[in-house]
């Protein structure tokens, strides 16, 4: 596993931690838990690419 | 039957999901406690300085600890830096549970020698960056969440009979 996946995995890991207990501290049927976890993991998850995306591309568009 | 609400609340300084615990959500509290608990502990494996950071630790004295650059350079660190030391020094502990924290301590002790298990470590002596600010990211966030549970566990305390209302109904 090279350094990259490392980094990914940490930030899964962080996510998925992150967005359990959240699901779980939120007032709400105990059913909706997981559902909550996964739409908050990938609502996180994807937001944090997108800003990796944008800070890539951003500069790359409007140059330097 | 009315329950002291912020020591439920603050039981939480001493392991996480203890308030939770004695809140009677079992299930919940096991959940926060083995996430968090193993955030940290993975926390502090990746981030082999995690518990002499500052120089010295809460569990530690100053005379047991080696004077390193970080103390030499005392004199340049601002206000924020400062209050940080402070704050990671004496209260962090407490936000991670305090259980988890001693324990912690030995952990990294014992499992130290297997950080060259971890992709791009070649050394136990040489860490790359990255590991490490992972490491430290892992052992703040579960502080961080601590606080949340703790917080969570106040406000089920306070609206105890108000949650069985509802789902009784």
């Amino acid at each position: 596993m090279s350094n990259v996946a490392f980094v990914v995995v940490a930030l899964i890991i962080s996510c998925a931690v992150v967005s359990i207990v959240y699901s779980l501290t939120s007032p709400g049927d105990a059913n909706r838990v997981v559902r909550e976890s996964i739409s908050s993991f990938v609502l996180m998850f994807g937001g944090i690419l997108l800003l990796a995306v944008a800070i890539v591309i951003i500069p790359w568009v409007f140059g330097r | 039957m009315s329950r002291p609400k912020l020591p439920i609340a603050l039981a939480g300084l001493l392991l996480p999901g203890l308030g939770h615990f004695f809140l009677g959500r079992r299930r919940r509290a096991l959940v926060f406690f083995c996430l968090l608990s193993l955030l940290f502990y993975a926390g502090v494996f990746l981030e082999q300085d995690f518990f002499s950071k500052f120089g010295y630790g809460i569990l530690k004295s100053r005379t047991d600890q080696s004077s390193g650059l970080r103390e030499v350079r005392d004199d340049l660190e601002g206000a924020v830096d400062k209050t940080w030391k402070v704050v990671f020094t004496y209260a962090y502990p407490f936000f991670v549970g305090f259980g988890n924290y001693v324990v912690g301590l030995k952990w990294v002790e014992w499992a130290g020698p297997y950080i060259v298990n971890v992709p791009g470590v070649a050394k136990a002596t040489e860490i790359p960056v990255t590991t490490r600010d992972i490491g430290y990211c892992f052992a703040l966030l579960a502080g961080l969440l601590n606080l949340l549970i703790m917080m969570d566990a106040y406000d089920i305390a306070c609206n105890e009979e108000e949650l069985e209302r509802r789902r009784a109904q």
